[in-house]
């Protein structure tokens, strides 16, 4: 936490002196965010529910390739949260170099599920035909919900990877402070989120019934 | 003072009002006869639970404590408020996180367990997969986002609009998709 905020805390609430939430500004920025992101997802999955509920809706992933390969990609990123946790806690404890490795390592891991995920898209288009525009197993709607949503959550991993990157090279000139580790790792942690609602919505329960 | 003592007393009779909705509904048998009834019925729990949820944290420490002390917790109340400084708020946790983290894992295999067996239709499966990923989203929020560990007042800044904000799309979408599904030859 800075050094300005706590000289401003003498001053009354109603003159900028208090802190509402006990958090800092960044923070409870970030916070913002992560609620509009939320409503921004909600309202693509909820649009993707509207599509399914009003269409013959395809199930076209098995079990053996599709769901498996997602799980693992599901793995990754749930490991990559618990890095980000180590790096903020070595933040918090001024651990200047173990936070950096840990942030380098949550960006690392982010990458192997951005790579993962663009060559199970290159296997779709490529072996199943399957595209934005048109699949071979019924609705377009399938291809073009399944690539929205998946694609714009892949856009917040990369995004989030350049994130982490920018803040490790910051943090270790000393250019930023350990708060701004964790409002990255709050970007992190929001991300995986995000995920645990994308995987079984687009994924399991598309899975093919034999 | 007395400012406060409307919003308490509105705060209250909203939190009786989304109470009795909800137990009429239920008690009428009404709760799931249209889409309408079921998502008022959402709204006007939310409601309640709201309400009193703030209604029970400001008066908590009164409550329990009494008289004099709670002037004293007033006050331990208001030192709330100052920053987190101790450096260990996070790292003292770390075995708690290596749990949620497991946890999540054993989540994740159940989920993908039960898209292999299939062992209920599209709409039940819909259903449980979204309480488990309800659970875990809960449990990154709370922990690997700390919002467990922050001021309360922040996790009610953070979760009640998302929440309505949702129930709201909720109750704008569903209703026309099912009728979208009733106009189908």
């Amino acid at each position: 936490m800075s050094e300005g905020h706590a000289a401003t805390m003498a001053e009354p609430t109603w003159q900028g002196g208090g802190s509402p939430f006990a958090v800092g500004h960044k923070k409870l920025g970030m916070w913002l965010f992560i609620v509009s992101d939320t409503l921004t997802f909600s309202a693509l999955l909820l649009a993707y529910s509207f599509a399914r509920a009003a269409n013959d809706w395809p199930t076209p992933f098995h079990f053996m390739p599709s769901i498996v390969f997602s799980t693992v990609m599901t793995l990754v990123l749930l490991t990559s949260s618990l890095t980000m946790v180590y790096a903020v806690s070595a933040a918090h404890h001024d651990a200047r170099r173990k936070a950096v490795k840990y942030l380098l390592l949550t960006g690392a891991l982010g990458l192997i599920f951005v790579i993962l995920h663009s060559y199970e898209w290159i296997h779709l288009m490529r072996d199943e035909g399957m595209y934005p525009w048109s699949n071979p197993y019924g609705t377009p709607l399938f291809g073009a919900t399944f690539f929205g949503i998946t694609g714009l959550h892949m856009f917040h991993v990369l995004t989030g990877v350049i994130y982490l990157v920018v803040v490790a090279r910051g943090y270790w000139r000393g250019k930023w402070l350990p708060e701004d580790v964790e409002v990255a790792g709050l970007y992190w942690h929001f991300v995986d989120l995000v995920w645990m609602f994308v995987f079984p919505m687009i994924y399991l329960l598309s899975t093919a019934v034999d | 003072m007395l400012l406060s003592l409307i919003g308490y007393i509105f705060c209250l009779l909203l939190g009786i009002w989304g109470f009795y909705i909800t137990g009429a509904q239920v008690a009428q048998g009404t709760l799931t006869s249209t889409l309408d009834n079921l998502f008022l019925t959402m709204f006007a729990a939310l409601m309640g639970v709201t309400c009193f949820g703030y209604l029970a944290w400001r008066f908590y420490p009164a409550l329990t404590a009494g008289g004099a002390a709670a002037a004293a917790g007033g006050k331990a109340a208001a030192a709330h408020f100052v920053l987190p400084k101790d450096p260990d708020y996070v790292d003292s946790h770390i075995p708690m996180f290596n749990k949620i983290w497991i946890g999540l894992l054993a989540f994740t295999a159940l989920e993908v367990v039960l898209a292999y067996v299939q062992i209920a239709g599209a709409l039940v499966m819909l259903a449980i997969l979204l309480v488990l990923s309800l659970i875990k989203a809960a449990m990154i929020m709370a922990c690997f986002m700390h919002l467990k560990f922050d001021h309360p007042g922040l996790s009610w800044v953070v979760v009640a609009p998302a929440v309505l904000c949702i129930l709201i799309m909720c109750g704008y979408f569903f209703p026309d998709s099912f009728r979208l599904v009733e106009l189908r030859p």
